[in-house]
C-alpha cells in the first residue's frame, strides 16, 4: 500500500529524438525538392535518431534489469502500450487495404462503365477503358503505363508466405526456450526467425527488381502498381524493422537478460512479428492472389 | 510550480527540456497551446478584416487562402489538441491517484516533437510560393498536382504531429488502464478521465489513417503514383473518404475531453452529483463508435450513391441522440441544485447553450438534401465554429478557470474573468450568428471577396470577431498575472466549495510529485 | 396594419433565409430546411427553458439545499428513445426527396459543365457547341476604384442558358482541381471532380437570371468564378440557340485590325482573362506569376508569344487559351500586351488574326499536343510530311474500303471518321483502338502493322477531312510518333 512510486529522472533522449526527427523530415523535403544538402540533413537525422533509440533503449533495459520491469503496473503499462501501438499499426495497414478495396470495388467498375447508374463517366471521359484487375491498361495510358505482367502468385509470394508462417513457429520455439530457460533452444529459435526474416526480405528485393526490369510493374504503373508497392513496401519496411528488433532480442537472450517470468521485451517483439505475419497473409490473398 | 527550483537560464531551459514530470509537461502543452492560439487567432482576425467589406481590402487572394489553411491547421493541431493534452497530463494522474504517467520519457517526447512540427509548417513560407493554400482539408488534386512546394513541409509536419499524438495517446490510455489506484474500478473513474480514455482510443485509431493519407499525397506528388488521379485509375474522392474517416472522429477528439471538463465543472457548482453519470459514459462511448460511420456527411455533394447518402444521413442524425443525453443530463444536474456562478461555471453554462446550438445546426447539416444548400457555405463555418469556439474553446477556458488555482496555488481575479466571460460570450455570437444567415443567403466559404448583398452581416461578424479577439487578451493577462507575476489570493486544497475527487486532496499548488504512495479512497 | 407589419417582418426574415428557389426540388428542400429548423427551435426552447428555470430558481444565493438525486432510469430511457424516434421519422421525408431527385428522367437538354481554374465551360451536348463563362466584373470595382455594381462578382461574360419547364440534365466534371457548381435557386450543388462525371437535374419554373458561385476551394481565384444561368421560355431559348449555332457555323472573317481596334479589344480580353493573375499593370506576382513589363515573352519574338497563348505552359498556371479565345481575341490581346506598359519600345507589333490562324494550322502538324506523352526516341526524321505520306498509303491500302476515301464511312456499319469521337479525341485512345480493334465489329486489330505505319495512319486520319485542333479542341489533330505507338504496345 505505501510502496513508493518510481520517479523517472529527467532525460535528454526525447529532445535529441526531436532534433533527429526534424532533420530527417527536413532532409526528406529537401531531397524531394532537389536541393543539394537535403541528403545530408536526412542522413544526419537518421544518425541522431538511431543514436537516440540506442541510448534510450539502453536506459530502459538498464532500468528493467535493475528490477523496475518486475513491478506489475510497469509491466502492465508496457503490455498495454505495445497492444495499442500494434492497434495503431493495424489501422495503418487497414487504411491502405481500404484504399485498395475502394479502388477495386468502386473505382475500376465506375471508370469502365460497369456501375449501374454511373455509366456516363465511362462514355464521356474514358470510352476505351475496360474493367480489369490487375490493371494492365490504365484509363489514360499516355500518362500512366500499366504493367506488362504481374508477379505470379504461386512462385515467390507463396514461398514467402511459407517462410513467414515458419518464422511464426520458430519464434514460438524461442519463446519455449526462454520459458524453459533453455538458452540454446531460445537462441536457435530466435536465430532461425532472424534468418527467415532476412530470406524473406531478400526474396522481396529480388521480386522488386524483377518487377521493375522485366514486368514493367512499377510504383507509377497506375493504381495496380501504386497499391502493390505501397502495401508490399510498407509491409517489407515493417519486416525489416521487425528483423532488427529480433536481432536486438537475440543479443539480449545471448546476454541472459530474460528470466522465465520476465521477458516482456521478447514478447513485445514476438507480438509484432506475428502481426506482421498476419498482415502478410491478408496481403498475399488480396494483392497477389485474387 | 513545484518544489524544483532551477537557478539560472541554462538550468531553467534544461529543466523544461528534459523534464519527465507530468505536471511540467502539462504546463508545456498548455503554454504551447496558448501561443499557437494567439498565432492562429491573429490569422482569423486578418481573415475577418479582409472580409469587413466587399472588394480587395489589403489581402491578395492567395494570401487569403494561406491564412484560411494555416488558421485551421494551427488551431486544431497546434492550439486545441495540445491544450486538451495539457489537461490530460496535468489531471489524469491527479484524478486516478497515480504518481505520474506510464511512460514519462515518451511523454516528454510527445510534447517536444510539436514545436519542431509547427516550425516546419510555419516556416514553410520560405519555400517558393509561400505557405500551403488549399484549406486545412488539403483536398487532392489541389494539394497534389497543384500544391505549392510548401505542401511537402505540411505533409512531413503532419507526420510529426501524428507521431506525437499517437505516442501521447498510447501513454494516456496505458496510464488509465494500469496506473489507477487499486481500488478505482473503471466505472469509478472521474468522467474527465473517461472522456480522455475514449479520446485516446479514437486518436490511436485515426492518426495512422491521416498518416497514410498524407503519405499517399506525398507519393502522388513526387513518385508518380495516381491514388487521387483518375488517369491512373485513382479517384480524388478517395482522398476525401480517407481524410474524413480521420477528420470526423478528429472533431470528436476535440469535443470529447470538452464534454469531460464540463461534466466535472457543472456538478461542482450545482453542488449535486453528475446526473446519470453512467449514461454520460455510455453516451461518450456511443458517440465515439458512431463517429467512425458518419464521415460521408462531409461529402454529400461529391456524387456518392443515393443509398450511401441515406445510410450516412441516418447515422449522422442519430449522433444527436447520445449528444442529447449529455445535454439533458447536464440540465438534470442543474435541476434542483444549489447553483453558483463562478467563472468556470459561467463558461460551462455558456458551453451548454452554444454547443447545443452548434449541435442543432449539425443536425440540419446532416439531412442530405438540405445539406446541398448548406454544404461549403458560411452555414457550415458558423456551425463548426459554434461547436469548436463556443464549444471546445469555452470548455478549455472552463477547465483553466476551474483547475488553475490547483496548478498555480492562487486564485485569479474573478472580476476580470467575468469581464472575459461576458465579452467572449456576446462577441462569439455576434461573430458566428450572422454567418448562419450569410450561408443561407448564398455566401460560399473560403472566398476573399463577396457580393454587396452580404456586406452588413459580414461587417457584424468582423466587429464581433475583433471584440472576441481583443477580449482574449484579458485571459492572457489573467494567466500572466496568476502564473508569472504570482499575484492572487492563495488557494485552499479544495479550491472550490463543493469539489470532489482525488485532485482536490493534494495541496494547492499541487506539489511537483503527488501520490508517491497510493491514496486511499475518498469517503463520500 | 398588422398584416403590413407581419408582412415586412416576414420579408426581412425571408431575405436572410434560404431561398425558396424556382424548381420543384428547391421548394421541397426549403420545406425540409424549415421543418428541421422548427424542430430544432422547439427542442431548443424546451431544453433551454428547463435549464434557465433551474438557473433562476435553484441558485445557491436563494438558499436552496441541493437535491440528492443521481439519475433516473425512466427519464434516461425517455430522452433516448423519443429523440431517436423523432429523428428517424425526420429522415424519412428527407430520404424521399433524395430518391425523387435521383430518379432517372428523360433529359431534353444535356449540358456538360466543366470547371477550370477559374472559369466554367458549358458544352451543349445535343447541339455540339460550347463556350466559356468568365467573371466580367471589372478589376476597378474590385480595387475600389469604381463603385460596385449590384451583381458585383456574380456576373459573367456569357451566361449559360436553359429553357424553362424542361428537364435539363447537367453533367459536371473538371479539368484540373475539384470545383463545385452551386445555384441556390435550383438547390443544385454538385462537385466537379476531374476524371469523373456527376449529374444534376434542373426543372426551372420561372424565367429569369439566377446566380451562384463555385463552392469548393479550387485555388487562388476560387471566389471569382461565378455562375449565371438565364432561364428562358422555350421560344426565347430556341431563338438563342439558333443565334448561338450561327456563331459556331459562321467562319471567322479574315478581319484586319487597326492598331486602335486591336488595343481596345485586347484590353477587354486582358481584363477578363489575364488581369487577375498578371495584374492591371502587367507586373504579375513574381515568382509564381511572371510580369509582362519588358518580359521575355512579351518583348521577344511574336511566334513565341503566340505559342504561349495558344498552348499555355505546362506545369504552371498559364493555361492554353487556344480553344478558349478566337483568333481575333488572341491577336488583339497579344497586340495589347506588346504595346502596353512601355513594351511598345521593345516590341510594339500589331498582330493580325491571320497570324494566329496560321500558327494554329502550323502547330497542329508541327508538334504533338500538350497532353501526349513525350516521344522517347529521336524522331527528328519523323515530321508531318512523312507521317501524312505514310498514313495516306496505309489508309488507301487498309482502311479506305470500309471508311471510304472521304472518311465518311458507311454508317451505321462503318462509322464516319469525320469528327468521330475517337479520331478527334485523345491520341492514346485512338492508338489503343487501332492496336486492339473493337470487339464484335468489323474493326480488326491492326497491331501487326509497324509502329511507323500506325503512327502515320493515325496522323493522317486526325488531320484530314477537317479533323483538326481548331475545330475539335486540343485533343484533336497532332502529329503522332512511332514512339507513342510503341509505348502503347507496352501497355498491353
Amino acid at each position: 500500500m505505501s510502496k513508493q512510486a518510481h520517479i523517472t529522472p529527467p532525460s535528454y533522449w526525447p529532445i535529441i529524438g526531436s532534433f533527429g526527427l526534424f532533420f530527417l523530415a527536413f532532409g526528406i523535403i529537401n531531397v524531394l525538392h532537389q536541393s543539394e544538402w537535403g541528403s545530408y540533413s536526412l542522413a544526419l537525422g537518421l544518425v541522431i535518431l538511431l543514436l537516440m533509440l540506442f541510448g534510450w533503449f539502453k536506459e530502459v533495459i538498464a532500468e528493467n534489469r535493475a528490477g523496475l520491469g518486475k513491478e506489475p503496473e510497469v509491466e502492465g503499462a508496457f503490455k498495454w502500450g505495445m497492444i495499442w501501438f500494434i492497434f495503431s499499426e493495424v489501422m495503418f495497414f487497414a487504411t491502405v487495404f481500404a484504399a485498395l478495396f475502394y479502388i477495386r470495388i468502386f473505382i475500376i467498375p465506375w471508370l469502365s462503365g460497369a456501375y449501374a447508374g454511373q455509366e456516363i463517366t465511362h462514355y464521356v471521359l474514358w470510352p476505351h477503358f475496360q474493367m480489369q484487375w490487375p490493371l494492365f491498361n490504365t484509363p489514360d495510358p499516355s500518362i500512366f503505363l500499366g504493367p506488362i505482367k504481374t508477379i505470379p502468385t504461386w512462385e515467390v509470394p507463396a514461398l514467402n508466405t511459407l517462410i513467414l508462417l515458419t518464422s511464426g513457429l520458430t519464434i514460438t520455439v524461442a519463446h519455449w526456450g526462454i520459458i524453459r530457460q533453455d538458452r540454446k533452444m531460445a537462441l536457435t529459435g530466435q536465430g532461425l526467425t532472424i534468418m527467415l526474416g532476412i530470406i524473406f526480405l531478400f526474396l522481396q528485393a529480388h521480386e522488386y527488381i524483377e518487377a521493375y526490369h522485366e514486368l514493367d510493374l512499377k510504383l507509377n504503373s497506375g493504381v495496380y502498381g501504386n497499391t502493390f508497392f505501397m502495401l508490399t513496401g510498407l509491409h517489407g519496411f515493417h519486416v525489416a524493422l521487425g528483423t532488427v528488433m529480433l536481432i536486438c532480442i537475440w543479443w539480449r537472450i545471448y546476454f541472459n537478460h530474460f528470466s522465465a517470468q520476465y521477458h516482456f521485451a521478447f514478447e513485445a517483439v514476438a507480438w509484432y512479428w506475428h502481426f506482421v505475419d498476419v498482415v502478410w497473409l491478408i496481403l498475399f490473398v488480396f494483392v497477389y492472389w485474387i | 510550480m513545484g518544489e524544483v527550483v532551477a537557478k539560472g537560464f541554462r538550468a531553467k531551459v534544461t529543466r523544461w527540456v528534459t523534464t519527465t514530470n507530468h505536471k511540467d509537461i502539462g504546463t508545456l502543452y498548455l503554454v504551447f497551446a496558448l501561443v499557437m492560439f494567439f498565432v492562429a487567432g491573429l490569422m482569423a482576425l486578418l481573415i475577418r478584416a479582409e472580409l469587413f467589406q466587399p472588394g480587395t481590402m489589403f489581402m491578395h487572394p492567395n494570401f487569403y487562402n494561406q491564412m484560411v489553411t494555416l488558421h485551421g491547421l494551427v488551431m486544431i493541431f497546434g492550439a486545441v489538441m495540445p491544450a486538451l493534452a495539457g489537461f490530460a497530463n496535468w489531471q489524469i494522474p491527479l484524478m486516478i491517484g497515480a504518481a505520474d504517467m506510464a511512460f514519462p520519457r515518451m511523454n516528454n517526447w510527445s510534447f517536444w516533437i510539436l514545436p519542431f512540427a509547427f516550425g516546419l509548417l510555419l516556416f514553410s513560407n520560405f519555400a517558393e510560393g509561400g505557405w500551403p493554400n488549399f484549406g486545412w482539408t488539403f483536398y487532392a488534386p489541389l494539394s497534389s498536382t497543384y500544391g505549392p512546394p510548401s505542401t511537402d513541409y505540411m505533409i512531413l509536419s503532419i507526420h510529426l504531429m501524428g507521431i506525437s499524438s499517437i505516442m501521447a495517446s498510447i501513454n494516456i490510455i496505458a496510464t488509465i488502464m494500469t496506473m489507477r489506484a487499486k481500488w478505482m474500478e473503471y466505472m469509478d473513474m472521474p468522467i474527465f478521465v473517461w472522456s480522455w480514455f475514449i479520446t485516446a482510443f479514437l486518436l490511436i485509431a485515426i492518426m495512422p489513417v491521416l498518416a497514410v493519407t498524407v503519405t499517399m499525397l506525398l507519393f502522388d506528388r513526387h513518385f508518380g503514383t495516381s491514388f487521387f488521379n483518375a488517369a491512373g485509375g485513382g479517384d480524388p474522392v478517395l482522398f476525401q473518404h480517407l481524410f474524413w474517416f480521420f477528420g470526423h472522429p478528429e472533431v470528436y477528439v476535440l469535443v470529447m475531453p470538452a464534454f469531460g471538463i464540463i461534466s466535472e465543472v457543472v456538478p461542482t457548482f450545482a453542488r449535486k452529483a453528475l446526473y446519470g453519470a453512467k449514461f454520460m459514459i455510455y453516451a461518450i462511448a456511443c458517440i465515439a463508435i458512431l463517429s467512425f460511420i458518419v464521415w460521408v456527411h462531409h461529402m454529400f455533394t461529391t456524387g456518392v450513391m443515393a443509398w450511401v447518402k441515406i445510410f450516412f444521413m441516418i447515422t449522422t442524425i442519430v449522433v444527436a441522440v447520445p449528444t442529447g443525453i449529455k445535454i439533458f443530463n447536464w440540465v438534470g444536474t442543474l435541476w434542483k441544485g444549489a447553483i453558483s456562478f463562478e467563472p468556470p461555471m459561467l463558461f460551462a453554462l455558456s458551453f451548454i447553450v452554444l454547443f447545443t446550438i452548434g449541435g442543432f445546426t449539425g443536425l440540419m447539416l446532416g439531412v442530405v438534401v438540405a445539406d446541398y444548400q448548406y454544404q461549403d457555405t458560411y452555414f457550415v463555418v458558423a456551425h463548426f465554429h459554434h461547436t469548436i469556439v463556443s464549444g471546445v474553446y469555452f470548455a478549455i477556458l472552463t477547465g483553466v478557470y476551474y483547475w488553475l488555482p490547483k496548478w498555480s496555488g492562487r486564485y485569479y481575479s474573478f472580476k476580470l474573468a467575468n469581464w472575459h466571460f461576458w465579452l467572449s460570450t456576446i462577441s462569439v455570437n455576434l461573430t458566428f450568428f450572422p454567418m448562419y444567415f450569410l450561408g443561407l443567403t448564398g455566401m460560399p466559404r473560403r472566398i476573399p471577396d463577396y457580393n454587396i448583398q452580404f456586406t452588413d452581416l459580414n461587417m457584424l461578424a468582423t466587429v464581433g470577431a475583433m471584440i472576441f479577439g481583443i477580449s482574449q487578451l484579458i485571459f492572457l493577462w489573467i494567466i500572466i498575472e496568476n502564473v508569472f507575476l504570482k499575484r492572487g489570493k492563495p488557494a485552499t486544497a479544495a479550491v472550490w466549495e463543493a469539489t470532489k475527487g482525488l485532485e482536490w486532496t493534494v495541496p494547492s499548488p499541487a506539489p511537483h510529485h503527488t501520490f508517491m504512495t497510493e491514496p486511499s479512497p475518498i469517503k463520500e | 396594419m398588422y398584416t403590413l407589419l407581419l408582412g415586412s417582418v416576414s420579408t426581412i426574415f425571408a431575405s436572410y433565409n434560404m431561398t425558396q428557389g424556382v424548381t420543384p426540388m428547391s421548394h421541397r428542400i426549403y420545406d425540409i430546411h424549415m421543418l428541421m429548423f422548427y424542430v430544432c427551435v422547439i427542442a431548443g426552447i424546451a431544453t433551454f427553458g428547463v435549464m434557465f428555470y433551474a438557473l433562476l430558481k435553484h441558485r445557491k444565493s436563494l438558499g436552496v439545499t441541493p437535491a440528492q438525486s443521481k439519475g433516473h432510469l425512466a427519464l434516461e430511457i425517455i430522452w433516448t428513445v423519443v429523440p431517436l424516434l423523432i429523428l428517424l421519422g425526420l429522415s424519412y421525408p428527407a430520404g424521399k426527396i433524395l430518391m425523387d431527385m435521383d430518379e432517372a428522367k428523360e433529359a431534353e437538354v444535356n449540358i456538360l459543365v466543366t470547371g477550370l481554374q477559374w472559369k466554367w465551360k458549358y458544352e451543349y451536348l445535343d447541339h455540339g457547341f460550347s463556350f466559356y463563362s468568365n467573371l466580367s466584373t471589372p478589376m476597378a470595382q474590385r480595387n475600389g476604384l469604381e463603385p460596385k455594381g449590384e451583381h458585383y462578382l456574380l456576373e459573367v461574360d456569357e451566361p449559360v442558358v436553359v429553357p424553362i419547364h424542361t428537364h435539363v440534365r447537367f453533367l459536371f466534371t473538371s479539368r484540373d482541381v475539384n470545383h463545385s457548381w452551386w445555384v441556390p435557386d435550383f438547390a443544385v450543388k454538385v462537385d466537379c471532380i476531374p476524371g469523373y462525371i456527376n449529374e444534376g437535374w434542373v426543372y426551372v419554373e420561372k424565367p429569369g437570371t439566377y446566380r451562384g458561385q463555385c463552392t469548393e476551394l479550387c485555388g487562388m481565384l476560387h471566389g471569382f468564378m461565378p455562375i449565371v444561368v438565364e432561364a428562358k421560355t422555350q421560344e426565347d431559348y430556341q431563338k438563342w440557340l439558333a443565334k448561338r449555332m450561327d456563331i459556331v457555323i459562321q467562319k471567322e472573317a479574315d478581319r484586319v485590325l487597326t492598331k486602335d481596334e486591336a488595343m481596345k479589344k485586347g484590353q477587354q480580353v486582358y481584363q477578363v482573362h489575364c488581369q487577375s493573375c498578371h495584374q492591371a499593370d502587367g507586373k504579375g506576382m513574381p515568382p509564381a506569376i511572371p510580369g509582362m513589363v519588358g518580359g521575355k515573352i512579351t518583348t521577344g519574338p511574336v511566334s513565341g508569344h503566340v505559342d504561349v497563348l495558344l498552348n499555355g505552359i505546362k506545369g504552371t498556371g498559364m493555361q492554353a487559351f487556344g480553344e478558349q479565345l478566337t483568333n481575333e481575341e488572341i491577336a488583339a490581346v497579344i497586340t495589347y500586351e506588346r504595346n502596353a506598359w512601355g513594351n511598345d519600345k521593345k516590341a510594339g507589333e500589331l498582330v493580325q488574326p491571320k497570324t494566329i490562324d496560321q500558327a494554329r494550322g502550323g502547330a497542329a502538324l508541327a508538334e504533338p499536343s500538350q497532353e501526349v506523352v513525350k516521344p522517347k526516341v529521336d524522331t527528328s526524321q519523323w515530321d508531318s510530311k512523312t507521317a501524312m505520306a505514310v498514313g495516306k498509303s496505309v489508309y488507301d491500302k487498309n482502311c479506305q474500303s470500309c471508311h471510304q476515301i472521304n472518311g465518311e464511312g458507311m454508317p451505321p456499319m462503318f462509322p464516319s471518321l469525320k469528327g468521330s469521337k475517337v479520331v478527334v479525341g485523345p491520341v492514346s485512345q485512338h492508338i489503343q483502338l487501332l492496336l486492339m480493334g473493337v470487339k464484335g465489329t468489323a474493326m480488326a486489330s491492326f497491331a501487326w502493322m509497324s509502329d511507323e505505319e500506325i503512327a502515320g495512319v493515325i496522323t493522317y486520319k486526325r488531320n484530314s477531312w477537317g479533323n483538326n485542333e481548331i475545330k475539335y479542341g486540343k485533343d484533336a489533330g497532332g502529329l503522332i510518333t512511332p514512339a507513342e505507338v510503341k509505348a502503347m504496345r507496352g501497355a498491353k
